[in-house]
């Protein structure tokens, strides 16, 4: 049966940690999602909360990132729900490193990672919200 | 995320512990720069207790290594666990900063490099 | 009830007796310009409690709440008796059984998720634990967490100052939304303006801003 973990914390960058956390914790006791799996998860868990709050929720008075984890039979599904500027996740051509210190800003080589670490990815925003989910499958 | 920093003749040593993600990027670069410039560009980075990194602890990576080589030195990289060297791997970074698999072997290279 | 053509809102109402000030159940919701839904009033009054004039001024006019102008002496009563601001009455305490209802009602004309803009500290922290989360205003209630510890900008201006500025205040959601009526958000350059809360219909987005709180 799917079981789900959920919390829901400001979108500042001291909540990344609380955010991987969760993830660990959501993947515990499942022995066949293996440490790596696991890893990519937050990576990409990081990276997209990352985007939310610096792109996101500038220049506005932060709101709430609602993040649920779903460990399905065989897949992954971690669904991240923000109320800033709606930001479609594109997957990027692979990063060029020596042009990246220049565009510090772009967030280009984090959803680069995003595209890397998981499976799919699904993006739906409309005026409740956007809802960025995330699927790998184990 | 903690940083400590050790000297052993002209190469410095920073160890790394912890998470290296967009809230910790920033102080890593300022260490490391203010270290740089305070005389010492040639720089290891003991990775060996780094957890997790982000493309934001890519880019303070990135950012050291430009100063270092400014600053006629270099910043190499040591001991990353296999999952940051993933992350390093993925991105291409091999092929900008020098990566070894321990701290001696990067110790090493730069003594080789001085002495030849 | 009461929808006046020409607007987007309709309020419900209910009162033991013709007076306004039995009015013991009060609900207003409005369609905003997203085509979303506003929760702008929830009013659940014990009608048998005492009643405080914290609306209205010692002149007799609105206070809004509290917002635009205050009554002192009666909210000073109404804090003695454990009110919290914005209420003249004790509460009913059936804000769970009334959002329940509108979840469901929401869930059936096609609605995901409604809006509002909390009133106070203290109805803010009952709206978290109603299942909503914060469209803006989610640091500001952490900055107030952090800052009403031993030690923090607004303990500290807890200094007597005035009887809304009692030392123990930090400990409760209700001495803290008092301190934050008196003003004491000036302590961190801010107000308490601006904040919007959203509750997705069917989901309990589970925020917690004050640990271990005591109401």
């Amino acid at each position: 049966m799917a079981h789900t973990h959920q919390i829901s914390l400001s979108a500042e960058l001291e909540s990344l940690p609380l955010f991987r956390d969760l993830v660990k914790t959501a993947c515990q006791n499942m022995p066949e999602i293996n440490e790596q799996i696991v890893y990519d998860i937050q990576l990409a868990v990081d990276e997209v909360c990352t985007n939310i709050i610096t792109h996101g929720y500038e220049k506005m008075d932060p709101g709430s990132i609602i993040m649920e984890v779903e460990i399905e039979p065989h897949q992954v599904i971690v669904s991240i729900t923000d109320f800033g500027h709606p930001f479609e996740p594109v997957e990027p051509p692979p990063p060029n490193l020596n042009n990246e210190l220049d565009n510090l800003k772009s967030g280009g080589l984090g959803l680069f990672f995003v595209f890397m670490s998981v499976d799919d990815i699904e993006y739906q925003s409309s005026e409740t919200g956007n809802i960025t989910k995330l699927i790998k499958k184990y | 995320m903690e940083i400590t920093i050790t000297t052993t003749g002209v190469i410095d040593q920073i160890i790394i512990t912890g998470s290296i993600d967009a809230l910790t990027a920033p102080q890593l670069i300022n260490t490391i720069n203010a270290h740089i410039h305070d005389g010492h560009p040639n720089v290891i980075a003991d990775f060996s207790k780094v957890e997790f990194m982000s493309s934001a602890g890519l880019r303070a990576i990135l950012a050291s290594v430009k100063e270092a080589r400014a600053n006629g030195g270099d910043f190499r990289l040591a001991a990353p666990q296999p999952n940051v060297e993933k992350v390093l791997k993925m991105s291409g970074f091999h092929n900008i900063v020098k990566v070894f698999t321990n701290v001696d072997d990067a110790l090493a290279s730069f003594e080789s490099q001085n002495n030849g | 009830m009461k929808a006046d053509s020409g607007t987007e809102k309709v309020l419900l109402s209910a009162r033991t007796s013709p007076s306004l000030d039995d009015e013991f159940f009060a609900l207003e919701l409005a369609d905003n310009m997203l085509n979303g839904i506003e929760l702008n009033l929830i009013l659940l009054n014990d009608p048998t409690s005492p009643r405080y004039n914290t609306d209205i001024d010692a002149q007799g006019k609105p206070t809004m709440f509290g917002t635009l102008r205050r009554n002192i002496d009666e909210e000073l009563r109404a804090k003695e008796a454990g009110l919290a601001p914005g209420q003249v009455r004790n509460s009913l305490t059936a804000s769970k059984l009334v959002l329940d209802q509108l979840d469901t009602f929401l869930a059936t004309i096609g609605h995901q998720a409604y809006f509002l803009e909390p009133l106070t500290y203290a109805s803010a922290w009952i709206f978290e634990k109603r299942g909503f989360a914060y469209v803006r205003g989610h640091k500001l209630m952490d900055d107030i967490q952090r800052e009403f510890q031993k030690d923090g900008l607004l303990y500290k201006a807890l200094d007597n100052s005035s009887p809304f500025r009692q030392p123990e205040q930090a400990n409760s959601v209700r001495g803290r939304a008092w301190a934050i009526q008196d003003g004491i958000l000036e302590t961190l350059n801010t107000n308490w303006d601006k904040l919007r809360m959203v509750k997705q219909i069917g989901k309990m987005a589970s925020v917690n801003t004050f640990p271990n709180s005591i109401y």
